[in-house]
Order: C-alpha cells, then structure tokens, then sequence
C-alpha cells in the first residue's frame, strides 16, 4: 500500500519515530534482568526491586491513560474551568493509591510470596474460588479496556500520519431521521461511500454544502441555528482497504497507526515483561510531562490579548472607568466569561456537572484509583519503605503539575478556538480533536533562524498522548498475561509446571493476548468510551473494599470479601443494565408515539404498541433515575443523582462488613498475616 | 520473634497511615466540592443555601479572577491542592516511618501452591 505523505507529516513521523527508538531499546535492555532468579516473580513483578524513580512514574504513567490527553481535554474544552472540580480529587490521589495500602500490601504478599492480586486475596483467605472470581473480573475488565485503548493509540497515530483523503467526487448531502448530516462522495473506482456527522445542533436546519480546498479537500456544510447561520467542515472520505482474509474494509490511516502502535508495544511487552512496561513508563511518564509543561507555555502564549474596562477611583475621588489589556490565562478566562458565563461558573454548559455528580467524581478518581489492580500490582514490587515514601513525593508533584496544566492549555483552546471544535455549536471537527489540533497550531510559529520546527515539536506533544495510551495498555497487557499463566494455569490447572514451561507459556500468553486485543481494535464497536468507564467503575467496585478489608480488619472472612467482591461488581453492572434498557423502552415509546402521530395524519390504523417497552417502564418508574434524561443511550442509571460508582462502593462496604460480622474468620490466617 | 514484633509494628504504622490518608480525603471532599458549590456554582434568591446565608445571592456575586482562574477555583480547588501537595511532602518525609517488609516467602512464585 502506497503511503503519500507532506513534509509536515514526515517531521511529525520523525519526532514519534525516534520515541519509539527509545521505546524498544528499553524493552530490550530489560530483557537482560529475567535471567536473575525466579522468572514467573521477575518477569510479572520484578522482583520486588522498584526504587522511587521507577515506582513513581509507573504509577503516575500507569494511571493516566489515553483518555486524560483526549477525552479529558475535550470535556475542559466543551465545558470550561467547571472541570477543575470534576478533575479536582487528584489532590489526594497520591495519598489514596499508595500510602492507603501501600506498606501493608507489600507485606501480606511478601508473607505468601504472591505474585498478582488474586494471589495476595486467595491467599490470605485461603481460598482458590475467591482467587479464581478475582482473575475472572480482572480479566473481563482489562480485556474490554484494552480494545478500547488500542483503538485510542491507533487514532492518536492516524492523526500524526494524517494521510490525504481517498480521490473522490461530491455527490450531495441529506438530514437522515435521526437528526445526522449524510454526506455522498463516488470514489474513483466507482464506489459510494458516506460520511456522517451530528448536526451542529438538535434543532439545526441544513441550507446547503459546497466542496471546498482548505489545506485538503473537504466539504463546506451550512446550517440555520437560532438565527444564526453556521458551518461545518466535513473531510472527505479517508483512503480504505480491505483486509485479506477478513473482508474488513478499513482505514488505511487507522490501521497503519494501530499496527504500528500495537507491535511496538506487544513487543516490548512480551520480551521485557515487567521491567520493560516499568522502564518504558518511565520515559512515557517524563515525555507527558514535558508535553504538558511545554504545551501550556505555548499555549498561554497563544492566547489573543483582550481589552476590559474596569471601574476606580480616581485621584479626586470621582468614579472612573480604565481599559485594562489582560493576556495569557488572564485573557482566556475573560474571553470564556464572554463567549458564555456558564464557562466559568458551576454546573457548566448543559447543567453538566450538578452538585451529585460532582461528588461523585470526587469519589470516582481517588476510590477508583485506589481500586485499580493494575496499581495495586505497583504497590507490590516495591523494595523497601523509603522508596514508597519518595515515590509519594514525586507522584504528587507530577500530578499538580499535569491536571493544572491541562486545565490551563484547553481553557486557552477554547479562548483561541471559541466555536471551532464544538459539537453543539461548531464549524471545523469534533471536540476530541481538540489535542492534536491545539499540538499543531500552538507550534505552528516555531522556527529555528529559517526552518520551521513547528511540526517536529507537535510530534512530540503528539508523543505524551501516545506515552499515556502506551504505558497503560502495557500494564494491563501483562495483566492479563498474568491473570491467565500464574492465577488460572499454574495456580488451578497445572501447578506442578516447570519453570522452563512457564517461562515459554509467560512469552506466548503475553504475545497471544496483545494479538488477540489487536484484532478485536480492527472493527471495535462504537460506544468504548462508556465502557471503558464501566470498567474503571467496576474494577474499583470490586476490588478496594475486599482488599482494605482483607489487609486491615482482622474480622474479615472468605464469605465476606466474596460478597464484597460480588455485590460491588453487580450493583455497577446492574445500574449501567437499567441505563440501558431505559433508553431502550423511552426510545421504543418514543418511535411508537411518532408513528401513532403519522398514522393519525394519514387517517390509517394506528401500530402495535411496544408492550415490552411499555410493561418494563411502568414496572421500573419507582427506581431512582428512570427515564431521566442521559447524555448517551449507554450511560447508566443515575440513581439519586450519583454515578453508579457510589453505590457500587457502598454496597461493596456494606456486604463486606455485614456478611464478615455474620461468619468467622479463620484463626490461623488471622495468627498468620496479623501476628 | 524479632521478626514477628517487626511485622506488627509494620501492621500498626500501616494502620494508623491509612487512617490519616482517609481523614485527609474526607476534609479534602468536604472542603472542595463544598466551597465549590456554594462559591463557584449559581443559586437562585429562594435556594435553602441563600437563604441560611451560605451562598451569595444572584445579584450580589461578581466575577473576579484570581492569576487568570475564576476565585472560586483559586480558593475551591488550586489552593486546597497545592495543600494536599504540601501535606503529602510532609507526610512523605515526616509521617510515615520505615518499616521492614519483611522476608519473601520460599513458596509461591515458581510452584503454583
């Protein structure tokens, strides 16, 4: 397949390319460490070896993940400074993910010599079936999350490759019935393709498109919203191939990213194993701190100046009014205040974060966190008390620095772009462009005497995205890995294995499994960003309780951390069920209702009920949050005004506390691992 | 013996660490989504929070930014970070104390008992 590409596009090539140089030769300098000792420890927990440097930045880098750079962005952009609260819990991650467990964690797995999370529980309540539920939830959690971040790593790819749209010829453009903008283009070799995009606005009224050259072909859409006349540009349609074997027609610019991205980190992965994902974390975590810090500097800069009058006193003690000129941050506050007030004051656009929500969202970053295996894992191979302590130091450092910064920078992209990448009212793209176009255009200036440097810096904050994307699914690849080796075959299946055995299965599993999430990424569905909340959720669910309560309270027992397990994971999936389903039975009423309409207008017979539809929301009307209005067909049931996580927490709690009071520990675990 | 009297004072350090964490957390919550939603968010004239007086009125609240941030997130938010920050310095370096973790176990890692 021919790859056609501008400068702009090699120099952005160039800047990811030498990362990823850096990137696999740290993957295969940690290959050198599994030839010490014991390889199963080594290999998923490096031997209890962490010092503060690596222990820091891989569980900095480890929990900001893809969506910090592009989901996130695009909220401070859509929404404003209220993302500062939504955000805001960050204070007291450090603190909740590694000081809350951090020693004692440590010590009950050095005591069994436990290897993954569901060891460090099956062993300490000596107990195969809670080991096995635990590997069962962290392997349908991660497996779900890692789609989800593969297709994350191959967009933020396509984005820098950014390959000219396929030769076509417009065709013409229509509203379809639910309210999105259809776009037809014939390809050169004779084909139809469409490209589809939300209206500007639910109540927008289409005018008309027009073919236009920006800096590449695209198609200029107008639309009558409120009185006002606004436009939309569309790209054409991206250059597609179909896949041998599968029949899959693809983005070429997509599939190009996401083989790049997923060999490079299956590689790693697989051949250095914990050291590797460690190691690379910490490049990736100092490469997305140098992104943010240098972004927002550029990004302050970037911010038009704005003239205000400001009421004094003068000198004779008359009333006077004064124009004051505000710059950076300054001015981009003032002009967000402008553009709409509801930017700067609480809840945001769209009554988007009220007072539940926002409390929920406390809870939800600094439980989740804590909650989180893939940092508990962290918090397991770290050699001895001072390095915890250290780390501490530079995680919270790390994390102040990131979130205010990216607050700063895409509350100055809204300043710069006020209406430009808004899904509600806007002109040029989506808001989860946001990112890369703000890389591009903060840059664009840079010179060095007269060769421009903009694009090969762009690569590089186009590089902290990528870092974040790559160090998570890193960790959760080998999460799985070891869910599957250790948890479920040597532990259950098999564990009279030789070493030489689980050292072969280690590399195959790892490798197989990264394949396996890789091809689940060709054609991934459409609503990952829900899931992948919902694995986050369901992860802190089920698994902060049982551990807090299996390392800190001596009454705890098998029957209770089980439960806690078990009801934390069902009230999460029950609520995202009920969301569901809800939008399901409102959207079938809805139909319905409209067709009876038709049929009233048309003097025919009215249609068939939807009795299903009907029986459920009438049956579920009492439950807290049904048939509220949600921002998505998959968002769950907001129960009470909070996110599903509060409740999942408290019934995790409440189950495991209650059930453990009701049964009896066993007095030689509790001789064991409390002394 | 010295090593299980070891152990216990690691279990107890632990503990009580842990329960400053979750008092930290708690006054962290209460303080930021609080001041927040009081400060930072619009209430009507008739809302219980204007009326008990806790919340400016809708006539009587100014815009006034703070280094470029709106004071509410000045006072809501950046300051009670850069608090936290501070007290997890302190606590780094002053409030938890070393520990010995412990021996690894002979069993385990390589067997799957």
């Amino acid at each position: 397949m021919g790859i056609e590409l501008s400068p702009e596009s090699w120099q952005v090539l160039i800047a990811f390319g030498c990362y990823l140089i850096g990137v696999a030769l740290l993957g295969v300098f940690s290959h050198r460490y599994l030839s010490r000792g014991s390889f199963v420890k080594e290999y998923f927990l490096g031997n209890r070896g962490l010092g503060p440097w690596v222990l820091a930045l891989t569980v900095a880098a480890t929990a900001i993940s893809g969506g910090t750079f592009m989901g996130f962005p695009s909220l401070i952009y859509t929404n404003g400074w209220i993302m500062a609260l939504w955000i805001c819990s960050y204070m007291v991650v450090p603190l909740m993910t590694m000081a809350l467990f951090g020693k004692r964690i440590n010590q009950v797995a050095r005591i069994s010599g436990a290897v993954t999370v569901p060891d460090v529980l099956r062993d300490r309540f000596q107990s195969p079936g809670l080991g096995i539920l635990a590997t069962f939830l962290i392997l349908l959690f991660l497996t779900f999350n890692l789609v989800a971040q593969f297709k994350a790593g191959g967009l933020v790819l396509k984005e820098a490759i950014r390959l000219p749209p396929a030769e076509a010829a417009f065709q013409g453009a229509e509203v379809d019935k639910d309210k999105n903008l259809v776009l037809r283009f014939r390809l050169a070799d004779g084909r139809e393709e469409v490209q589809r995009t939300p209206l500007p606005h639910e109540n927008a009224r289409f005018l008309g498109a027009r073919p236009i050259v920006h800096e590449e072909p695209e198609v200029e859409v107008s639309f009558q919203v409120g009185g006002r006349t606004v436009t939309k540009h569309v790209r054409y349609p991206p250059q597609k191939l179909t896949l041998p074997l599968l029949g899959w027609l693809i983005d070429k610019g997509y599939l190009i990213g996401l083989l790049v991205f997923a060999g490079t980190v299956i590689a790693y992965t697989t051949y250095g194993g914990f050291w590797a994902v460690t190691w690379t974390d910490v490049l990736e975590g100092l490469v997305m701190l140098a992104g943010v810090i240098l972004m927002a500097f550029l990004a302050i800069r970037a911010v038009p100046p704005v003239e205000v009058e400001r009421p004094v006193v003068s000198a004779s003690g008359q009333p006077a009014v004064v124009t004051e000129e505000l710059r950076g941050l300054a001015a981009a506050t003032e002009r967000l205040r402008k553009q709409d007030p509801r930017l700067v004051y609480g809840p945001g656009p769209d009554n988007f974060l009220p007072l539940g929500l926002g409390f929920s969202f406390f809870l939800m970053w600094s439980l989740m966190g804590a909650g989180q295996p893939s940092g508990m894992v962290r918090l397991m191979s770290f050699k001895d008390t001072p390095s915890l302590r250290r780390a501490l130091l530079l995680v919270c450092g790390y994390y102040v620095t990131t979130y205010l910064s990216l607050l700063i920078i895409f509350v100055c992209a809204r300043a710069i772009f006020p209406t430009e990448y808004l899904r509600d009212i806007g002109s040029e793209g989506e808001p989860d462009s946001i990112m890369p176009v703000m890389a591009r255009e903060v840059t664009r200036p840079l010179t060095v005497g007269s060769f421009r440097i903009g694009p090969l810096v762009s690569g590089l904050l186009l590089a902290a995205p990528y870092a974040a994307i790559m160090s998570t699914v890193a960790a959760f690849l080998l999460m799985i890995s070891s869910s599957l080796v250790r948890d479920l075959y040597q532990r259950t299946i098999n564990p009279d294995v030789s070493p030489r055995t689980m050292k072969v299965i280690s590399y195959g599993v790892t490798a197989l499994v990264g394949v396996v999430v890789m091809l689940g990424a060709l054609n991934p569905p459409g609503f990952l960003q829900y899931i992948i909340v919902f694995t986050g959720t369901g992860q802190g669910c089920s698994f902060l309780v049982p551990m807090f309560l299996g390392l800190y309270w001596r009454r705890a027992t098998r029957a209770g951390v089980i439960a806690a397990m078990l009801g934390g994971f069902l009230v999460v999936l029950g609520l995202y069920a009920l969301g569901w389903i809800d939008s399901r039975c409102q959207a079938a009423i809805a139909e319905y209702e409209r067709k009876v309409e038709t049929a009233q207008a048309r003097n025919e017979p009215a249609p068939e009920p939807p009795a299903l539809a009907r029986a459920l929301d009438d049956g579920l009307r009492w439950f807290p949050g049904w048939g509220e209005k949600r921002p998505d067909r998959f968002a769950p049931l907001y129960a009470g005004g909070l996110d599903p996580l509060v409740w999942g927490f408290l019934a995790s709690l409440a189950l495991g506390v209650g059930v453990s009071l009701m049964t009896k520990p066993d007095p030689e675990l509790v001789k064991k691992y409390f002394f | 013996m010295a090593d299980r009297e070891a152990a216990a004072r690691l279990f107890r350090h632990a503990r009580r660490e842990a329960m400053v964490v979750l008092v930290v957390w708690a006054l962290a919550l209460a303080w930021s989504v609080g001041y927040c939603y009081l400060y930072g968010y619009e209430h009507s004239a008739d809302s219980w929070v204007v009326q008990a007086g806790l919340a400016p009125p809708p006539d009587a609240r100014t815009f006034r930014p703070v280094a470029g941030f709106p004071d509410w997130v000045v006072y809501g938010i950046v300051l009670p970070w850069l608090a936290c920050t501070a007290f997890t310095i302190y606590f780094a370096l002053f409030g938890m104390t070393d520990d010995d973790l412990g021996a690894e176990a002979e069993e385990g890692a390589d067997r799957g008992h």
